[in-house]
């Protein structure tokens, strides 16, 4: 079986966002780029697969679509222990255009369960993995906690409210993955790291697609006021600007 | 022309989050001049559906067939796409909930329609149809544009109030026509905690932290919980050591809810944790530490000892419900 | 004649038996990773007071008294062993006379320290039959480590009895010329008074035979018992670390792959062609210990005074510094024949850490090196726990999630923690 991962390329949480150009772009200066942290979890799930003879996983890649400030995040993602890895030359313009680009490159190779995170923590689009699985006719399975080959199959325990289904699917098929995937993100080694800078990573034109939506511009939320502390032995005062000011009890 | 927004039901019936989508159709509907047509699949009684017409829709489509039996993402797809198809709508409103996002995009692509997920407010302009979204994990808003003729949103949960606007709200059993091999999805079994109420459901949610200390001191926090009528959650090294349930754990990689009061007691306001929570209405901390982190976040707080504070909370909420 | 010829060929067996053992345990060796040696003054002087002082022995003040008495007396008793084994040779008696006065004085000593020790060994066998010492047990103490421990001190008690046997006969043999002083044996010679001289000769042959003997058999028990120590601690602590407990060294080959990292241009000049593949990093079985590593476990007496001041194990966490020492030679021994045979690439699918050693063990350690201050015999467990550490960071990385977060905070954050690096200054507002 050969698993690709799509990774998306995001800032770093601690990231204090800014904006340029009118609030029409992110102010790119000082970011640390990471990989996103459920692409992460499900790379962790995809490696501790293969490591598992009984799941006969032989190839673990993975795809993002950047600019080559992407990178370095992908040579952390060869470093973590993904075999290969695929970089679409282009800047992620929206869901469905990341999601064209993957499609035309898993066409050519050949994937038996691409795993896409549930959210970017940039954009926040959960959109990327269902866009994929439909331009590839893939079934598709979301909220998956947890996934386990068994044969040919996939087994999966997907999220729903209120509980959890445990569900079969052939592959070929998308995963779309949420937390519990795995329990920590894995880490690169220093080994990892070196072996690295040897591992394959293909750079790949885009094809011409035409974005279906567009980032106007953004808006720094409204400072928030300052929080109003009630004093300990007083409480009844909390439950008063609760129910009066606040109104949500 | 329409709007179709699709409303999910759970064993046959709606929650406050359909309505909620209903009535958000509904304004957008006005705002476009046009009418509401409200998608439901599944089992769902006639006196059930009827209930979407009270929030604004005109006509209500209901598919129920073996196939929709089970949530398989290609067959709600297609169902929802030859819905939209037959009903010429325009604009398709989803929520963003598990559901929504597994279907949404896979809809987008057959109908070639531009989608936003996420977003928290009605339309700011019709023409370019420009829709306000939460980026950054609610670090700030991004205004986005939808290109395309036809126009997908999914709506954040707990976003938009619920309106009631009786219609007409007709019931109209659609016949969809779904491939055979179309359903992929094999069910093995289903494991469904009835009773509690849902984490993403609830519009009070009591979460504790590592600051309780340890298991043993959840008692009064659950108190509190069941004096508001909230759910209970956790962060995550709370969940991560086995003291609550992981489906409890609120945060970046749990969790992301969005209710109309959040009380924090003994979380020092990490992050991830907030970005799970951020949405939130009305964030409330209870901790000892003056200094934590979370205060940055929070509109009302109390600095003291969990473990005294939560039974005076309790004592004053049963109080204040008397009067 | 008779008594020379088989003399000798109990001496040439000995040797021949310690040679085998010898060879293999230089097999063992040359398996292990290279360690520089310098400064030999200053390590002449810590091999001066650490262990020809006894200094830390002292730190256990009264038990390690009367080692102090045991090891000092071994010193001077030597001196009598070589001379038995020329005159066993030689076919003379007590050829060391020639020294005279000098002679007298290393007798007299030698006998005094053979009753001392002797009392000392008895105080030791009661202790460990009788009372509980708590750092005598143990997860990494079986039954044959015990066993080993007792036959050990029986044979000592043995060398001294026949010893004082072999002197006491001699004083009490030859009442005229009697060459030495013996305070400890001439009092005793009264017990032989009213033997026969042919039964006092017959006593003195006994014990004299019986003492070489023993010695023989002894040479070649200690490096297949704890007791090992009995020739390795001189040359251990000799050859011991001498950098500050606590130092940690750098590695050069990750010097050079961070500078690489950092200075992507400058690492292009330097490795152009193939580089030589880097070698494991840490150490995952006994092939990646140091000898100095593998010296120490076979110099280790499982004393358990380290494992006694681990706050690791006080506070009942799985790590024994004595274990991680003791286990380095159960595991050499298993596999160090293989290897020999084999060669470098040969495995039995096991290995020193993960089946001997658990991640667990070396977690728990704080690096506190109270283990490594403890040693009498300067034995450094904290540079080879941390290597194990470095193969579980650096080749599997396999650390503690906790320490995950950190390594991944201080990529990105430059900091430990998930605080924007733009917040670096709040704290001087």
């Amino acid at each position: 079986m050969k698993i690709l991962i799509c990774l998306s390329n995001v800032p770093d949480t601690t990231t204090k966002v800014k904006f340029i150009d009118g609030n029409s772009s992110l102010d790119k200066t000082g970011i640390q780029w990471i990989i996103n942290p459920w692409d992460e979890l499900a790379l962790t799930r995809a490696l501790e697969l293969k490591e598992n003879s009984g799941a006969s996983v032989e190839k673990v890649s993975v795809i993002t679509v950047g600019a080559n400030n992407a990178d370095p995040t992908i040579r952390k993602a060869l470093a973590i222990g993904a075999d290969n890895a695929f970089r679409v030359n282009a800047e992620p313009m929206d869901d469905y255009f990341v999601a064209a680009q993957i499609a035309e490159v898993v066409e050519k190779e050949n994937y038996d369960i691409i795993l896409c995170g549930i959210e970017s923590s940039d954009y926040n689009g959960s959109a990327v993995g269902g866009m994929l699985s439909e331009l590839l006719g893939y079934p598709s399975v979301s909220a998956v906690s947890q996934l386990n080959i068994e044969g040919g199959d996939v087994l999966i325990t997907r999220e729903i409210d209120g509980g959890k289904e445990v569900v079969t699917v052939s592959a070929p098929m998308v995963a779309i993955v949420q937390k519990g995937i795995a329990k920590e993100p894995r880490i690169a080694a220093m080994r990892g790291i070196m072996m690295a800078k040897s591992k394959p990573l293909t750079v790949i034109e885009p094809v011409q697609v035409d974005a279906m939506t567009e980032f106007v511009n953004y808006e720094l939320p409204q400072t928030k006021a300052a929080c109003k502390m009630v004093d300990p032995d007083n409480v009844k005062e909390l439950v008063d600007l609760l129910r009066n000011e606040a109104k949500v009890i | 022309m329409s709007v179709l927004v699709y409303t999910e039901n759970w064993d046959g019936k709606f929650k406050k989050l359909s309505f909620e989508l209903v009535s958000y159709a509904g304004k957008v509907a006005e705002m476009l001049g046009t009418k509401v047509t409200a998608l439901s699949i599944g089992n769902v009684s006639n006196d059930e559906l009827s209930k979407l017409g009270t929030y604004g829709a005109d006509k209500i489509l209901t598919v129920n067939n073996e196939q929709t039996a089970v949530l398989d993402n290609q067959v709600y797809s297609s169902v929802i796409a030859q819905a939209v198809e037959k009903e010429g709508a325009k604009v398709i409103i989803i929520s963003n909930n598990n559901t929504g996002k597994a279907v949404a995009p896979r809809v987008a692509v057959r109908l070639k329609a531009g989608l936003v997920g996420g977003v928290t407010k009605l339309p700011s302009n019709l023409d370019p149809f420009t829709v306000t979204k939460k980026v950054f994990s609610g670090k700030a808003f991004a205004n986005v544009t939808i290109k395309t003729d036809c126009k997908m949103i999914t709506l954040a949960q707990n976003s938009f109030e619920v309106i009631e606007k009786k219609k007409e709200g007709a019931v109209e059993t659609l016949n969809v026509n779904i491939e055979s091999e179309l359903l992929k999805t094999n069910v093995k079994n289903t494991e469904k905690q009835s009773g509690k109420i849902l984490l993403t459901d609830a519009e009070i949610v009591v979460s504790g932290g590592r600051g309780m200390k340890s298991p043993d001191n959840w008692g009064p926090l659950e108190e509190l919980a069941e004096v508001l009528g909230a759910a209970t959650a956790c962060s995550r090294p709370v969940s991560d050591e086995g003291w609550r349930p992981h489906s409890e754990h609120t945060g970046q990689t749990g969790k992301i809810i969005a209710p109309n009061l959040y009380i924090a007691v003994g979380i020092s306001g990490a992050i991830q944790h907030l970005a799970g929570v951020s949405s939130s209405k009305c964030i409330v901390a209870i901790n000892n530490d003056k200094d934590a982190p979370i205060f940055e976040a929070t509109d009302y707080g109390i600095v003291g000892d969990a473990l005294k504070v939560l039974p005076a909370l309790v004592n004053a909420v049963k109080e204040s419900k008397s009067q | 004649m008779v008594k020379q010829i088989i003399f000798a060929i109990t001496l040439i067996i000995t040797l021949g038996v310690f040679a085998y053992t010898l060879t293999r345990l230089i097999s063992y060796f040359k398996l292990t990773k290279p360690f520089p040696v310098k400064n030999i003054g200053k390590r002449i002087s810590v091999m001066l007071s650490v262990a020809i002082g006894q200094t830390k022995i002292f730190r256990f003040p009264v038990i390690g008294f009367l080692h102090a008495m045991v090891f000092w007396g071994f010193c001077v008793i030597l001196i009598g062993s070589i001379e038995m084994i020329i005159d066993g040779l030689a076919g003379t008696e007590r050829i060391l006379k020639v020294l005279g006065g000098v002679y007298d004085i290393i007798i007299a000593t030698g006998d005094v320290f053979a009753f001392i020790i002797f009392i000392s060994i008895i105080v030791f066998l009661i202790r460990r039959m009788f009372l509980n010492v708590k750092r005598f047990g143990g997860i990494e103490m079986k039954h044959k480590s015990h066993k080993d421990a007792n036959f050990a001190l029986t044979l000592i008690l043995l060398l001294m009895v026949t010893l004082l046997g072999m002197n006491t006969a001699y004083v009490a043999g030859n009442s005229t010329l009697i060459h030495g002083i013996y305070p400890v044996s001439s009092l005793l010679s009264g017990l032989l008074a009213s033997l026969s001289s042919d039964t006092i000769h017959l006593i003195h042959e006994i014990n004299w035979w019986g003492h070489i003997l023993l010695i023989f058999f002894f040479a070649n028990y200690l490096p297949y018992s704890k007791h090992f120590h009995v020739f390795m601690s001189v040359p251990n602590v000799f050859l011991s670390r001498l950098d500050p407990l606590g130092k940690l060294p750098n590695m050069d080959s990750i010097t050079n792959e961070v500078r690489a990292i950092m200075n992507p241009d400058m690492a292009s000049q330097e490795t152009s062609g193939e580089s030589e593949p880097i070698g494991r990093f840490g150490v995952l079985d006994v092939e990646d210990v140091t000898w100095k590593n593998y010296m120490d476990s076979l110099a280790c007496t499982q004393c358990g005074r380290c494992t006694s001041v681990c706050p690791a194990n006080i506070t009942g966490k799985k790590l024994s510094p004595r274990k991680i020492i003791m286990d380095v030679r159960a595991r050499m021994k298993e596999k160090g024949p293989g290897l020999v045979k084999n060669g470098k690439d040969y495995t039995d699918n096991k290995s020193l850490v993960k089946d001997y050693i658990s991640a667990e063990e070396l977690w728990a350690c704080t690096t506190c090196n109270a283990c490594a201050q403890e040693c009498p015999i300067n034995i450094n467990h904290p540079t080879l726990i941390v290597d194990m550490r470095r193969y579980l960071v650096m080749e599997e990385a396999a650390a503690p999630g906790e320490l995950n977060s950190i390594f991944s905070n201080i990529e990105n954050n430059g900091a430990p923690w998930q605080f924007s690096p733009e917040d670096r200054l709040k704290w001087t507002e």
